[in-house]
């Protein structure tokens, strides 16, 4: 029977943007390599497909005062945080995200494929291109590439990366000489028990989609409805099939948000007392970030959204917070609270069997092969997911109660 | 009878270094009172063949199974930014609880041009002064934030004091880095970086058994 694959989405305090503020969260734990090392165990006991780190080469939050108010403008560079969690774990796929933009490609794919080495082929490539100006100044660029531009460049490096880890080129040359990049030589070192790390992407855009159709082995994306997800799980499917690729060897994972407890009532609780946390001008900056606007400035919160015109960042994304707005009539406060806690990804709040058969319904209606689960603060909420909601999976046959290997490529179900 | 060195570098070629042999030379040198192990970071000439692993890497991974020895990264900036660079040496620093550094690499300048898109990135630059701004910037990027940056408060919804966050503002001939870092200082302040000039006596092992010769006092 087939079973679905799971991804914890790993962040120091929590995916809830006041998750740090949460009694039980560790506010540390952007500087304590225990408590991560703990996560990942905790991933490991629940039998996860991989761990997984987003990334960003600059603090999420320019503007000093309320970078103050949130945990985010500090943590781990995730690719070294893995090289000591590949230590402390034996099977837990081990993924980090690292842009196009900001990297060259002999290094990059360097990089992962010595985290390969090391955790004995459980290492993961999270391919991102950014899109904010807070990173592209600390990369001397004067602003940010156009979004075709970025996905360009993101195509042909991705090409040099795969080429690089090809066991076949290892010792010899990629004689890779294009647009924006040169490579000659190959990396030189030995590949891992699984061949090459696994690519993951999450640009759902058009070209974005394109590009995880041809090149990557998982797919992440952000989407609160089974329509949508469904619509997305069928067009990335069909475009890896045009692009002559075994359909199921992209398993597409949507992000979900679970607050879970061992009642509704309970659950509940737990959500508002988070939401409760979250200032007014951080949940708003919050919003004016994904939106890639400053449009919000001075705006009623209790008014509705304005139009936006589409800019050079988050293009998917921005589709779908005014999708969302439009459909349910809400304010801008409600909006940015609604995004604060979830961050544009699907949210649930129940417990351990509403959630299961939410996933469930995604699961057998065609529109995930798995979830990247956001817990809204650590280390409690993923403890609740593995306690919880795993042994519920697992009475419906739903998921793993064995890896099936030590290779993440093997317990993902993808060929070598 | 040779002393136990206080620095040991690893050398030789990766093949001879199978990562459970590298582990426990490590582990016995940490155990003999060696201050600090030095990891190669060689990429495969332009024409390719065999080079080592990433070597922060290797650094973070070995960090986890021991607990006194400071590592070392013999690392070229040629194929890096200073901001990811500085990043990847404080997170080190902080996972291996102030046991991280960069020693500043003699390049291999070829095999770098070759691998890193050396005639867009590289040709033409002055190549001792683009390595004087790099270090100067990953320097300045590791004083991002004060010592007493966090305050955790989450009775008051406070994180951290903004006034202990400093952003760069560098805008040199070879780099322009706003900053601030986004890791938050270690403990003890800051990652070390050294020249070679900086290191004082080292032994080298080009393999496993010549690093055990050498902490056992047996090699010449």
């Amino acid at each position: 029977m087939r079973q679905m694959k799971l991804g914890a989405f790993l962040m120091p305090t929590g995916h809830h943007i006041a998750g740090w503020r949460h009694p039980a969260a560790a506010a540390d734990a952007g500087i304590d390599v225990q408590h991560m090392i703990g996560l990942a165990r905790a991933a490991e006991r629940g039998l996860f497909d991989l761990v997984f780190f987003e990334d960003a080469a600059g603090v999420r939050e320019a503007r000093a005062e309320l970078a103050a108010q949130t945990s985010r403008s500090i943590g781990f560079e995730p690719v070294s945080l893995l090289a000591a969690l590949a230590a402390h774990t034996s099977h837990v796929g081990l993924v980090a995200t690292a842009s196009t933009s900001y990297n060259e490609p002999f290094a990059l794919a360097r990089a992962f494929a010595t985290l390969d080495l090391v955790s004995g082929g459980r290492a993961g490539w999270n391919l991102v291109t950014s899109a904010s100006e807070i990173e592209a100044a600390n990369f001397g660029a004067q602003g940010l590439r156009a979004h075709r531009d970025r996905y360009a460049r993101a195509g042909e490096f991705a090409d040099i990366v795969l080429g690089l880890w090809d066991p076949a080129t290892r010792t010899g040359t990629l004689g890779h000489d294009g647009e924006s990049f040169a490579v000659r030589q190959g990396l030189g070192i030995p590949a891992s028990p699984q061949g090459r790390p696994v690519m993951v992407q999450a640009g759902s855009s058009d070209v974005g989609r394109d590009l995880a159709a041809r090149t990557a082995d998982v797919v992440f994306v952000a989407t609160q409805t089974l329509s949508v997800a469904k619509e997305f799980y069928d067009d990335v499917k069909a475009r890896a099939a045009r692009a002559g690729r075994d359909p199921d060897h992209v398993k597409i994972m949507p992000g979900v948000s679970p607050v879970v407890a061992d009642s509704r009532a309970e659950a509940q609780a737990k959500f508002d007392e988070l939401q409760a946390l979250i200032p007014d001008d951080v949940g708003l900056a919050l919003l004016a970030s994904y939106l890639a606007t400053d449009a919000l400035n001075g705006l009623p919160l209790d008014g509705p959204l304005p139009e936006l015109k589409s800019t050079e960042g988050m293009q998917s994304r921005q589709a779908l917070v005014v999708e969302q707005s439009r459909r349910d009539g809400l304010s801008i406060r409600q909006v940015a609270q609604h995004f604060a806690g979830a961050r544009g990804h699907w949210r649930l709040v129940g417990t351990a069997d509403d959630v299961a058969d939410q996933l469930e319904e995604w699961f057998r209606g065609g529109a995930a092969d798995g979830f990247n689960v956001m817990p809204a603060y650590f280390p409690g909420e993923l403890d609740n997911f593995v306690d919880l909601v795993i042994p519920e999976l697992q009475r419906r046959g739903l998921f793993r109660t064995a890896y099936e290997g030590s290779t993440l490529r093997r317990n993902l179900g993808l060929a070598a | 009878m040779a002393g136990i060195p206080q620095t040991l570098a690893i050398s030789g070629e990766f093949a001879d270094w199978p990562l459970d042999q590298l582990t426990a030379v490590i582990k016995r040198a940490e155990a003999a009172g060696v201050e600090t192990a030095v990891l190669p970071d060689t990429i495969p000439p332009a024409e390719g063949g065999a080079g080592w692993p990433d070597a922060l890497i290797l650094i973070g991974w070995l960090a986890a199974s021991t607990g006194r020895i400071r590592f070392l990264g013999r690392v070229s900036s040629l194929g890096h930014q200073p901001y990811n660079l500085a990043r990847r040496l404080a997170s080190l620093d902080l996972i291996s609880g102030g046991r991280a550094g960069w020693l500043m690499a003699d390049e291999d300048f070829d095999a770098a041009f070759a691998a890193f898109s050396g005639k867009a990135r590289l040709e033409g630059v002055d190549l001792a002064d683009r390595e004087k701004e790099f270090a100067a910037v990953v320097e300045g990027l590791w004083q991002s934030w004060d010592a007493d940056a966090l305050l955790l408060d989450k009775q008051a919804g406070r994180f951290l004091r903004p006034e202990a966050m400093h952003p760069l503002d560098h805008d040199g001939a070879h780099f322009s880095v706003r900053g601030p870092l986004n890791v938050m200082r270690s403990p003890r302040g800051r990652p070390d970086l050294l020249r070679e000039a900086d290191l004082g006596p080292v032994a080298t092992a080009e393999t496993p058994r010549t690093a055990f010769a050498i902490l056992d006092g047996s090699a010449p």
